[in-house]
């Protein structure tokens, strides 16, 4: 699984077959399948695997930065982790299996929960304006996400996320707090 | 080191995101009964289309459908 994440974040989803995943695995092709039956379980089980580890480190860092910026920061740390990973994601998923969709869907529910209940206590101090947290997740999200599937655009070379996350989380921040 | 959900896969550190604050129970307080017992699947079924249609505003059409796939890969419900 580790080959193929790394070469899914360096090609992209569609242009890694399973002879090179075996090939950076440094395994046959055949003993690839006895692990996956196909190469859509192991483009699930990638995908998978990455969400755990996102739902892991946000709930974690989320017990230590209580406040609506201080777990955005922590959601750009998660990201940065897996950045090439993630941008070949969300390039791709609209051409993988229905299931990769669906399974994204639920990573970003898990990120959104975390954010809304920061930003819950800050609405409930007056911090914060009151929102839903379905639209104030998208809002966000949907700015995170065109900068990462649009990478080349923001960035010449390296990470977005290094480059841009800053100045994404200081906007957001203006367009959600209360002005006193 | 967190432990995950068996019925939603949220990872448990603390011992209030146990059900009932029990480290021995395999599930988070989230799936369970207010008697403690885990929820069976047709209401994680719908505590979890519920949960995904409040955090991101999809269909409920939709969000079911998510959450079928994710309780497809979660312990206690392989094989339903």
């Amino acid at each position: 699984m580790d080959a193929a994440y790394s070469l899914f974040s360096q090609r992209g989803f569609l242009d890694v077959n399973t002879i090179d995943i075996a090939e950076e695995a440094g395994i046959s092709h055949g003993a690839l399948f006895l692990h996956f039956s196909t190469r859509d379980d192991l483009v699930n089980a990638v995908i998978s695997k990455f969400g755990e580890e996102i739902a892991k480190r946000t709930h974690h860092l989320s017990e230590s930065r209580s406040s609506l910026r201080g777990i955005l920061e922590a959601h750009l740390d998660c990201i940065r982790e897996n950045e090439f990973f993630y941008s070949r994601l969300l390039r791709d998923i609209h051409s993988l299996p229905k299931n990769a969709g669906l399974q994204l869907t639920c990573i970003l529910s898990a990120v959104s929960h975390h954010i809304f209940l920061a930003a819950q206590r800050e609405i409930e101090n007056g911090n914060i304006k009151p929102v839903a947290s379905d639209l104030l997740f998208n809002t966000w999200i949907g700015l995170l996400h065109h900068y990462l599937m649009n990478r080349e655009l923001f960035v010449v070379s390296g990470s977005v996320v290094e480059r841009h996350g800053n100045n994404l989380i200081d906007h957001f921040m203006k367009l959600v707090t209360l002005k006193k | 080191m967190a432990t995950l959900c068996i019925a939603c896969g949220m990872p448990m550190e603390k011992a209030e995101e146990f059900a009932l604050g029990d480290r021995s129970r395999n599930y988070c307080r989230f799936c369970a009964r207010p008697d403690g017992k885990m929820q069976d699947f047709a209401e994680k079924l719908k505590s979890l289309t519920a949960f995904i249609v409040r955090t991101q505003g999809l269909t409920s059409e939709a969000a079911q459908e998510a959450a079928r796939e994710m309780m497809s890969r979660l312990p206690a419900w392989s094989g339903k």
